[in-house]
């Protein structure tokens, strides 16, 4: 991923606007009640016009509506393509692309995202954590590597440009204020734990496996420690790793994650943990969020609701390891390049601070910004936590839309020989397996001694 | 000086049919195996079980980030449990002061 300073501030100006343009939309009501005069409801102007398909079971109709109602849902989908394809329109005429070309190439794209979607969607292939970033590089690749990328779709395949204004979105998303829903054991199991096993599977990477591409070796670290395939997007994006990097990276969580979500669960029930040891642990490990629950929910209540606290509060690291990240490669990695030993290498260039401040992701500031600004928000009484939660809750489909376009322009620009390049004869994998086994062993001890025996009551006093 | 091309037209042509094949045969086999066999698999009594399971407890399993769960499932909000059969204990401790982002189709309210 090149260093594009325009496109990073473009990519703020747009994720801001759409934030901005979100909270607008949010309309705070009085509605009281037989509980509490004072009570607000809070309506969001664009619910009925931003959406993304849904579930189904037997007939791929269902996800947009079902045919006997005249697919309903089908408004909504096309409403969030038209508003993306609205602002990014704008940016293509403001960098001097032909608006023809450009909104051509959109709509060959939306409709392979919502291909995306729509095999996603069905019960099965959801219930097993086989998200739609998996579908939309599947349907992507095999496009490139049978019949080629069509030249009429290209102009709209811009992968950077959506990942950076999704990553935008996705900082309205992580709010601080949660950091303490669990409390002292939340905070040690979560923050503590996570960035011990990033920096030592990078380490490991670096060092032991002498992986030839640090920026692969990062994204596999952090996907794995921290949250799967959004902390592998928001890494990537932060160190500028390659396209097809990032698409291993997430073919790898994924693959892990299915095992894990079936595995764990068996594990915990067979060795007799407490759910809520068993929930710390599953939490702290299985990478998304949505495994996470499911393989809670296996367990029981008590162990889900652990796991997905645990799990929110890693996820809410993403923004400070994605800052910590873009701070490492541009102050140290890019000044002192791994792949020179120590004899051949000359001594590292004195890099100015303005050449720090060019080669830095600016993006990242618009997404801290995004955070910073929804945390202060969410915090400031229920008008303004009701005011975050609505605009998130049609931010967040916008944010899984341009991931979605984002990972299909990967697969259409991916030439399968390049993949199997990066398997670098299986280091990457050995990787992945030996820092999710030091995470699996790291959480398990963190969390049998902040949640069995510092903070035993921690569970019952947040849940009474 | 215009370059030699690698290939004739020939073999474009004949490398274009075969992926256009390709194409095809994963088309249809995509068709068959999400129309076909995956509605087989979810209709598996344990498979179904397990799926009716997650939809009871309002879990999408495919979610990427916390805020694509139910505000209910985290621990911060679970006070809030049951406050449509009686009065909250605190009237400013609302769900809505704690929850993360919520699904968008209902109106939220305090």
């Amino acid at each position: 991923m090149k260093v594009a300073p325009a496109e990073d501030i473009l990519a703020i100006l747009i994720g801001g606007s759409l934030l901005l343009v979100s909270l607008l939309c949010v309309q705070i009501q009085d509605a009281p009640d037989r509980f509490d005069e004072d009570s607000v409801l809070a309506r969001h102007g664009l619910t009925n016009w931003v959406a993304k398909p849904g579930k189904w079971a037997n007939d791929p109709g269902e996800a947009v509506g079902g045919w006997e109602s005249g697919l309903p849902k089908l408004k909504a989908v096309a409403g969030a393509g038209g508003l993306l394809w609205l602002v990014f329109a704008i940016a293509a005429i403001a960098t001097g692309q032909s608006l023809l070309r450009f909104s051509l190439g959109f709509a060959g794209l939306f409709v392979l995202a919502t291909a995306a979607y729509l095999m996603a969607g069905q019960v099965f292939v959801r219930a097993y954590n086989l998200e739609y970033a998996l579908w939309a590089l599947v349907l992507g690749l095999v496009i490139a590597n049978t019949v080629g990328t069509p030249r009429w779709i290209q102009p709209a395949a811009n992968t950077e440009f959506y990942i950076k204004t999704g990553l935008v979105l996705l900082g309205s998303e992580i709010l601080m204020s949660r950091l303490l829903a669990l409390g002292p054991p939340g905070i040690a199991v979560a923050w503590v734990v996570t960035p011990i096993v990033l920096v030592s599977t990078f380490w490991f990477g670096q060092r032991v496996l002498k992986m030839e591409s640090p920026t692969l070796n990062m994204v596999i670290s952090a996907d794995m420690s921290v949250c799967g395939v959004s902390a592998a997007i928001a890494s990537a994006a932060a160190c500028r790793a390659k396209k097809e990097e990032l698409s291993l990276a997430i073919g790898l969580s994924l693959s892990f994650t299915v095992i894990m979500m079936v595995v764990m669960p068996a594990v915990i029930s067979a060795t007799g943990m407490t759910q809520t040891l068993g929930g710390a642990w599953m939490g702290g490990t299985i990478d998304a969020s949505g495994a996470v629950a499911a393989a809670g929910e296996m367990l029981g209540d008590e162990a889900a609701q652990v796991a997905v606290t645990i799990k929110m509060i890693q996820n809410i690291l993403i923004g400070v390891a994605a800052f910590g990240i873009a701070v490492f490669w541009t102050t140290f990695m890019d000044r002192n390049p791994p792949n020179m030993s120590d004899n051949d290498a000359e001594p590292p260039t004195n890099v100015g601070l303005s050449e720090v401040w060019f080669r830095f992701p600016k993006f990242i500031l618009g997404f801290l910004a995004a955070s910073i600004l929804f945390s202060w928000l969410h915090a400031n009484g229920a008008t303004g936590a009701l005011m975050a939660e609505s605009s998130i809750g049609v931010t967040k489909i916008l944010r899984g839309w341009l991931f979605c376009l984002a990972f299909v322009s990967i697969g259409l620009e991916t030439d399968f020989r390049k993949l199997r390049q990066n398997l670098q004869g299986g280091k990457p994998l050995v990787l992945y397996i030996a820092g999710q086994s030091l995470n699996l062993v790291l959480t398990l001890a963190m969390a049998y001694v902040a949640f069995e025996v510092l903070f035993p009551q921690s569970i019952r006093l947040a849940a009474p | 000086m215009s370059v030699p091309p690698t290939q004739s037209a020939d073999e474009r042509n004949a490398n274009r049919r075969v992926g256009l094949l390709r194409l095809a045969i994963f088309g249809l086999g995509t068709v068959a195996i999400w129309c076909g066999v995956l509605p087989n698999l979810a209709n598996i009594p344990s498979q179904k079980r397990y799926l009716e399971r997650l939809d009871e407890a309002g879990i999408d399993a495919s979610a990427m980030f916390y805020t694509e769960l139910p505000p209910d499932r985290f621990l911060d909000v679970r006070p809030q449990k049951g406050a449509s059969s009686s009065p909250p204990a605190s009237a400013n401790a609302s769900l809505a002061e704690l929850a993360p982002a919520v699904d968008p189709a209902a109106p939220l309210s305090r």
